[in-house]
């Protein structure tokens, strides 16, 4: 008689395996079982490590760096909204990091335990809840330890609230396409395949145009902001972030919605206009640095030292600008990278063509 | 000729357990032919599904769902096979890895590497 794990412990492991991979793991870990202590070792060790492959294949990088900057950003909102400068006054930036910290966490791994037939707006907001709600917790056991390191309850429900309807947005608006082009470096495209992979691909252009725009209009949003400011040097800045939004505004118009057909084009199989709509996209995301990358994380550097600009007499508060400025150029780097992955994709694409 | 993703050790492993399982390539079996292959040292069923995962996202290989089966507690096996692309990596890292091989016979000589080679094979009971 083969030897079974108890009902509880297996039903225990299948709750904290992620869908997209439980009826596998569970079977194997099932299959390899000789002892109820050899089953347990085998899910500890496992378990681990199946949840950080969803979490790899559900968020990159750049998904990472964006969710980080919404949370973040949201509560710093909510909290300059509720709070005005007296908020800077006690590491003010520290507290919304810490808040945006639990929340990232969460719903970074909720959106691991996501099935990806069952993907969608409300989905993504219910992960959103779910992980504002996380950050509740975090912040109520934070009180107990040190109440320096919160922030009140009005910014929690006002910044979580915005950052949920955020969140849920990117996650819907962005959603993460993989494999792609998993098919790239094989034999040569046969032709009736063109049609829908020259599709696909406008679809995915599509999305990432969208994508780059959004950002950019939040940039703007920023710039605004920091324009209605009293101080001269606070309009000053955002007049300048304002210019630099308009500007990426008009190279995505022209590097990324121009030279590429909409995706439901109906127009007959034809590889020179696929290459051509390839390399046009290569060469956009080949110098994506000087042209997106670095003008945003310039814009975003400005919003950051306009504190110090605005308040030079509470140069002690710089510090404080520290955990924005990070995650500027950490999203900054990781969209470079990901842009050059992605035009070596699109090469391998033009290869077999 | 396009460029293909280049590939770590253990990925290499994974990739050449798949190939010679054939048709019953799936968690299990995968996870016991690189344990076999990498004897003495021991390898973890998580090691093994994070770089199956990997490499599947990498187009190396393709997954489905075979039908469940009792002894599984009546739950589905996920099969792999290796792709074109997976193949050609593979091909790849076993020129590379016999480049290693002559270089070191080279400077070695061949009764050395060979004497190594027993040393080895008894070491690792392969």
């Amino acid at each position: 008689l083969r030897p079974i794990p108890p009902k509880l412990l297996e039903e225990v492991v299948a709750f904290l395996i992620p869908p997209a991979c439980r009826e596998h793991v569970l079977g194997d870990l099932r299959e390899r079982c000789s002892s109820t202590r050899q089953y347990l070792a085998d899910a500890l060790s496992t378990v681990p490590s199946v949840i950080l492959s969803q979490i790899r294949r559900t968020t990159d990088a750049q998904r990472f760096a964006m969710d980080g900057l919404i949370l973040y950003a949201s509560f710093l909102t909510a909290a300059l909204w509720t709070e005005g400068a007296a908020f800077l006054n006690a590491s003010g930036e520290l507290r919304s990091g810490i808040a945006a910290i639990g929340a990232l966490i969460a719903f970074v791994i909720a959106e691991a335990y996501v099935l990806p037939v069952r993907r969608g707006p409300t989905r993504a907001l219910l992960n959103a809840v779910f992980a504002i709600s996380v950050s509740f917790l975090v912040q109520s056991v934070l009180v107990v330890i040190d109440a320096g390191l919160t922030v009140s309850l009005r910014v929690m429900i006002l910044g979580g609230g915005m950052s949920a309807v955020l969140l849920s947005a990117a996650r819907t608006v962005f959603p993460r396409s993989q494999r792609t082009f998993k098919a790239a470096g094989r034999a040569v495209i046969p032709l009736q395949d063109l049609g829908e992979r020259s599709r696909a691909f406008r679809k995915t252009v599509w999305r990432g145009n969208i994508n780059l725009s959004f950002c950019a209009v939040l940039l703007c949003a920023l710039g605004v902001w920091s324009a209605l400011g009293d101080r001269v040097s606070d309009r000053a800045v955002g007049g300048a972030i304002i210019a630099t939004a308009l500007y990426i505004l008009y190279q995505v118009y022209r590097k990324g919605w121009t030279g590429i057909a909409a995706p439901n084009t109906i127009e007959p199989a034809s590889s020179a206009l696929y290459r051509s709509e390839l390399e046009h996209r290569r060469d956009a995301l080949l110098t994506i640095g000087s042209w997106y990358v670095f003008p945003y994380l310039g814009a975003l550097l400005a919003f950051a030292l306009r504190l110090p600009l605005v308040h030079p007499e509470r140069l002690d508060l710089t510090p404080n600008i520290i955990p924005f400025v990070v995650l500027s150029i950490v999203w900054s780097f990781a969209t470079k990278k990901l842009s050059a992955r992605a035009a070596k994709k699109l090469q391998d694409e033009i290869d077999r063509l | 000729m396009a460029r293909i993703d280049s590939i770590g050790q253990f990925e290499q492993l994974v990739l050449t357990a798949i190939l010679s399982l054939r048709e019953d390539a799936y968690g299990v079996s995968i996870h016991a032919k690189v344990q076999e292959l990498v004897s003495p040292k021991a390898v973890s069923l998580g090691a093994v599904y994070v770089t199956l995962d990997r490499i599947e996202d990498k187009g190396f290989v393709a997954s489905w769902l075979s039908d469940p089966t009792p002894e599984r507690g009546g739950r589905a096996k996920r099969c792999y096979r290796l792709e074109a692309l997976g193949e050609q990596a593979l091909q790849e890292s076993a020129v590379t890895a016999k480049r290693i091989w002559d270089a070191i016979t080279e400077v070695w000589g061949r009764d050395a590497a060979a004497a190594w080679g027993k040393r080895w094979r008894k070491e690792t009971g392969l």
